[in-house]
């Protein structure tokens, strides 16, 4: 159905002048923010002086180093988990299934916390790791550890639900051809699905860019090592506006692609399937 | 030469499986392709075709095709679907979708060096070198229906699978794709299993049918032994026509065609030309039965038979004869009195020419 098909002629002048306030509303809450960091931002002369600075450029580094990593993981481990959870039916799959979902009602802290107390130096495996000469909380190995913590659920959801378009049969089929289970997961499943996973690593990639939290608690910041964009933001108010402002009209910009690229390819998956 | 005797049969089965409340219990060898499975919508026929593939795995049994062994529960035998060699079309052809027609077809050639030659002579073999840089879903049904089968056939196979291979067409496309499969299967010299709910269909397809009804295997046979002689009233049922017999079209002088079934002729049907193979079907409800002396009915089709058994059939008695070939008549009670119908009794059958309907084979 097109959007067209949808969208109803509103008919009576109450009903144009509700949608129009309730329109207005959401639009000033959503965009007013935007707005005033993207006007002082650019009309204040200092903003190329504040892009180009090294607090910003190191922060921008860290966070690309960092996020290019956890997703490089995510797409690895979460694409094959995804198919086994959507291709076959064994005991505890529904309880990971669930595990899967909850960094993404867990509030960020929480999982900082957990990461502290299951790898930091006192935690859990802490004493183990410790011995074996592996430090991970607050090393930029904790940051990518955050991030994968709070953004591969939403690569595993959209992988899991575009294996699950796929009909049953064109495995099946692959394997009357020849191939072996990997090889049907390689050359029919996963380019079958490719939009979604392309869809899922796009949202996951930008969660891990957002990742505040989680990292806060479990690797820091420190300048260089662990301060990611978020980190930076927050970091730089202490001494002044110009290096938050900065950040955040290139985290909007960055946002802004990132969503019209999910929009496009969401798009074709649903042409797709 | 080998005779066919030589040869090991297309198909040994013998499979159990339970699936919740249905459970399917198939045992039958088919010595001669192609065979048809047909049966009515949830009788299992799908399940059968997976099992010999190897997409589903049965509870216990054996499954052989060619005198090659692909599963024995007992011998812990159980190839996976890779190795059997089996080509499979299912009921949607599960076209790849992100690859154009060439590489569908291709799919399971890779890594041979003929790879490249193999594929042309498979889109050449069904007509679609014009569409071979199509995706899938650029293609009509039935041009989707023959890049499944050349795909399939494309690696050689030692036996086709075809699940429902018509019921995803148009009734146009429908009418004439049978003669294209078979002749494709014939081309490529491939044994070939197909299912389907639809007895047209068999006919056109099958040298042996089975009837799979409920889960179970209630006939195995050539299409004239199943559709003409139903062993049981579900198959009878099942196939509607019991009168079927094979014959060759001997004129079509005023129209009407006459076909000579056993040495006998038979006035009716449509749309075949001379020298055609055909099925001739009677509906035992059009054929009457008259004592042997009668004169000329208004029926074009006045045979001598000899009745060889009568079976009670609610308020109806079902009349087997033989009039050079068999054929079955349902009379009433009634009738059947005043003829005195009797197993050994000599009578006539009489059945209008509209009531005889052609298939070729």
């Amino acid at each position: 159905m097109s959007t067209r098909d949808r969208s109803r002629a509103v008919s009576s002048v109450t009903e144009i002048a509700i949608a129009v306030v309730l329109c207005a509303i959401v639009v000033l809450f959503l965009g007013l923010p935007i707005v005033a960091i993207l006007d002082l931002a650019l009309r204040d002369t200092s903003f190329v002086d504040a892009v180009t600075s090294s607090q910003v450029t190191t922060a921008l580094r860290i966070s690309l180093i960092t996020t290019t990593f956890s997703l490089v993981c995510i797409i690895l481990v979460g694409t094959p988990v995804a198919y086994i959870l959507s291709r076959y039916r064994f005991p505890g799959r529904d309880f990971i299934d669930a595990l899967i979902d909850l960094p993404i009602v867990l509030p960020p802290a929480v999982g900082g916390i957990g990461l502290l107390m299951a790898f930091g130096r006192r935690g859990l495996l802490g004493e183990w790791l410790d011995d074996a000469g592996i430090t991970i909380a607050f090393t930029m190995t904790a940051v990518i550890m955050a991030q994968i913590f709070v953004s591969s659920p939403f690569y595993i959801r959209a992988a899991k639900a575009g294996f699950d378009s796929i009909g049953p049969d064109l495995e099946s089929v692959a394997h009357t051809l020849g191939s072996s289970r990997f090889e049907a997961f390689r050359r029919v499943a996963v380019p079958v699905a490719m939009p979604s996973l392309m869809a899922g690593a796009v949202m996951a990639w930008a969660r891990a860019l957002g990742e505040f939290g989680a990292t806060i608690m479990f690797a820091g910041s420190f300048a260089g090592r662990t301060q990611t964009v978020p980190l930076a933001i927050y970091r730089g108010l202490e001494t002044g506006l110009d290096v938050p402002l900065a950040l955040s009209a290139i985290l909007i910009f960055i946002s802004f692609a990132v969503l019209f690229t999910f929009r496009l390819l969401t798009r074709r998956a649903v042409v797709l399937s | 030469m080998y005779s066919r005797n030589d040869l090991p049969p297309l198909l040994e089965l013998d499979v159990a499986l339970a699936l919740g409340d249905f459970t399917l219990k198939a045992q039958f060898t088919a010595e001669e392709g192609p065979l048809v499975i047909i049966g009515p919508s949830g009788a299992g026929k799908t399940l059968i075709l997976r099992q010999i593939a190897g997409i589903l795995r049965p509870d216990s049994g054996r499954i052989a095709v060619g005198g090659r062994t692909l599963f024995d529960s007992a011998q812990r035998v159980d190839l996976p679907t890779q190795e059997r060699n089996v080509g499979y079309v299912p009921q949607e052809y599960a076209l790849f979708p992100h690859l154009p027609v060439t590489e569908n077809i291709r799919y399971g050639l890779r890594g041979s060096g003929s790879a490249k030659a193999r594929t042309a002579e498979m889109l050449e073999l069904v007509g679609l070198v014009d569409q071979q840089h199509l995706h899938p879903r650029d293609l009509s049904g039935g041009q989707r229906q023959r890049v499944a089968l050349a795909r399939a056939l494309a690696v050689k196979p030692d036996l086709l699978l075809l699940d429902e291979p018509f019921s995803a067409l148009d009734a146009p496309t429908r009418e004439s794709l049978p003669e294209e499969v078979r002749r494709l299967i014939q081309a490529t010299a491939t044994p070939a299993i197909s299912v389907t709910h639809d007895r047209t269909e068999a006919l056109r397809m099958a040298n042996t049918i089975a009837v799979l009804i409920d889960g179970c295997v209630r006939q195995v046979g050539t299409p004239s032994e199943v559709f003409g002689a139903p062993v049981s009233e579900e198959v009878a049922g099942f196939v509607g026509v019991e009168t079927i017999v094979a014959g060759y079209v001997a004129s079509v002088g005023d129209g009407v065609p006459v076909t000579e079934v056993a040495g006998q002729l038979v006035q009716g049907g449509a749309g075949v030309a001379e020298g055609d193979a055909v099925f001739v079907c009677i509906r035992p409800e059009d054929v009457v039965l008259n004592p042997a002396a009668a004169g000329t009915t208004s029926a074009r089709n006045h045979l001598p038979a000899r009745v060889t058994a009568v079976v009670p059939s609610g308020p109806y008695l079902r009349v087997r004869l033989d009039a050079g070939f068999p054929i079955v008549s349902l009379i009433t009670k009634h009738a059947a009195e005043d003829l005195a119908v009797a197993p050994g009794a000599e009578l006539a059958v009489s059945f209008k020419a509209s009531a005889v309907h052609l298939i070729r084979r």
